[in-house]
């Protein structure tokens, strides 16, 4: 929480839980936290003073529970169980 | 109108079967005296058991809810999803081709043979290649098979070769087929045209390079300008090039693979030759080959001597046989067919129409949605949908609401180097009126965007049934019915 709160003083943008989809025959659907410009309609929670925006998406990729968290070698990290595959959700 | 949305295991009744067949004749048999326990079922598999009226209908009803060329538009980027001329079915049907066996003795399927050789040909004509192999079943069978003379090519020279050079716009299948050949993939980034930047090319490029594969006009429809200096660079590192024949529809009849420097090409049939693409097969990738490689090429090759044609396995340096028989044979009939319809004047139409369709459908659309590349594209063209993402709607979205116009969506998401991704392909066989009605439903989209996305955010609304849950489909995939679930 305070890596997210320092990256929105730093970058002065908002962060964002943001499914990325990546496509061709399959689909992939890739999680990730970044920092941008408000979309509209976004959901905002907000936890220990931090805002994270979602759009609505997003929103269909996710569990009730999701978990953050960050190290210095993968930055933040996102998934609802990190050995497995964290971040992303594969459908062929 | 009755609608059959039961699965036929629901329609299922004790007792009921589609044909009348007369009392047997031979005594039962305890299947217990026959087969070792474990291998005998503990229940009775739970088979359908509707009358054959039934069973019309219901298949019947299955493919009327199906979407294909023959009933609607269909701008899937990259697939080539043109119009199967019906001609090429009849001919496919013709007892000749139709009811002869592939252990016949040759000299009883002498006019089956002396097709597949003009086939062989008259591909090769077309993609500038020496010689060529009908074997393949499919594109990507193709590209291994291509890989596997590469591989062959560098072991007769005794070079060690490990790594297949592919650029970041490559079909997905051009790694994997080159992983599976037992190589390692070095991926070339594009520059900001979407081309192959030359300079990280050259950074990567090698002793140890064994190809570079490419598909031009490349995925994102637009034309390497600079492939004879890339085909320099991969040669004079003893490297060879490789052509995906993904797109050859835009280039047919106006240049050659060969012609750009390339040394061996794959070509989809179901794409550029008007085969049907089927969901699995059957299908055909025949390759073709420069001189230097026709050693290497399948066995048993389909060779004329004298006045006959003969099946020659006799290539000791053969990569051996890459498919049972000779390939899909009813599937070379249709590309033959269409061949010999068109004639090269014909063939060179097909490129020129694909190519001027797609730049009209470009920029019909491009004031509505992000165009990345901007210069005039081939066959197909890509654009993003970035624009509509600040709205709160993305592609996927907007793929789902062209299904309530009746349209199939384009190729979403790929190339994965153009955010929100869609791919455009409209092929030479649409008309203008079809192009014009697309782009109508694509700019309406875009509004609706703007003013009213619930409509876009929900769609699709007029399909027998709506949005999918493509989240729980992964998660919890059911595969199989049971009545127990």
């Amino acid at each position: 929480m305070n890596k997210l709160k320092a990256s929105v003083s730093n970058e002065g943008k908002f962060p964002r839980i943001d499914a990325n989809l990546s496509g061709g025959c399959g689909l992939a659907v890739n999680l990730s936290i970044i920092f941008d410009e408000p979309r509209r309609h976004d959901i905002i929670l907000e936890n220990k003073g931090v805002q994270i925006r979602i759009d609505h998406f997003t929103k269909r990729y996710l569990n009730e529970e999701i978990h953050i968290d960050y190290t210095d070698e993968q930055g933040f990290l996102l998934g609802e169980h990190f050995e497995s595959g964290p971040c992303t959700i594969e459908m062929t | 109108m009755v609608e059959y949305n039961e699965l036929i295991f629901e329609m299922s009744r004790q007792g009921r079967i589609g044909s009348s067949l007369p009392e047997s004749d031979v005594d039962k048999v305890d299947l217990h005296d026959k087969l070792p326990a474990h291998l005998i079922r503990d229940m009775p598999a739970e088979l359908p058991e509707v009358s054959e009226l039934q069973l019309i209908r219901h298949y019947t009803a299955l493919s009327n809810k199906n979407h294909g060329i023959d009933n609607g538009f269909y701008p899937l980027g990259s697939c080539t999803m043109k119009y199967n001329p019906k001609i090429n079915e009849d001919v496919a049907r013709f007892e000749g081709f139709s009811r002869i066996h592939p252990y016949q003795p040759v000299e009883t399927v002498q006019g089956a043979l002396k097709l597949l050789h003009e086939l062989q040909e008259d591909l090769a004509e077309v993609t500038g290649m020496d010689a060529v192999t009908l074997q393949p079943s499919a594109g990507a069978q193709g590209e291994w098979t291509g890989l596997m003379m590469v591989k062959a090519y560098f072991e007769q020279k005794g070079e060690k070769r490990i790594k297949v050079l592919v650029p970041d716009s490559a079909h997905g299948t051009n790694p994997a087929s080159a992983t599976v050949a037992g190589f390692k993939t070095v991926t070339i980034p594009s520059n900001e045209d979407g081309l192959v930047d030359l300079a990280e090319l050259k950074k990567h490029v090698g002793h140890d390079t064994a190809a570079l594969m490419l598909t031009n006009p490349n995925t994102l429809g637009l034309f390497e300008k600079d492939i004879v200096d890339i085909a320099k660079v991969v040669h004079e590192a003893g490297g060879l090039l490789y052509y995906d024949g993904a797109n050859a529809n835009a280039i047919l009849g106006k240049t050659t693979p060969g012609n750009m420097g390339f040394d061996i090409v794959h070509l989809n049939l179901h794409k550029t030759f008007t085969t049907p693409h089927g969901g699995g097969g059957p299908g055909a990738g025949p390759v073709g080959v420069k001189e230097k490689l026709i050693p290497y090429l399948p066995v048993p090759r389909i060779e004329k001597e004298n006045d006959q044609y003969v099946l020659n396995s006799h290539h000791p340096l053969s990569i051996g046989r890459v498919k049972g028989y000779y390939g899909n044979f009813g599937i070379l009939v249709r590309a033959y067919t269409y061949i010999r319809t068109m004639g090269p004047v014909g063939l060179r139409q097909v490129s020129e129409s694909a190519v001027l369709h797609a730049n009209y459908l470009r920029k019909k659309l491009e004031p509505y949605f992000e165009s990345p590349y901007s210069q005039y594209c081939k066959h197909e063209f890509v654009l993003s949908g970035s624009r509509q993402k600040k709205l709160g709607v993305r592609t996927l979205d907007m793929a789902k609401r062209l299904l309530d116009f009746g349209y199939h969506p384009p190729t979403i998401y790929f190339p994965l180097n153009v955010e929100e991704c869609m791919m455009i392909e409209p092929t030479e066989t649409e008309s203008k009126e079809t192009m014009d009605a697309f782009a109508e439903a694509m700019i309406q989209i875009a509004k609706e965007v703007e003013e009213n996305p619930d409509v876009v955010l929900e769609a699709p609304h007029t399909t027998i049934i709506g949005r999918l849950d493509e989240v729980q489909a992964a998660r919890q995939p059911i595969l199989r019915y049971s009545k127990e679930e």
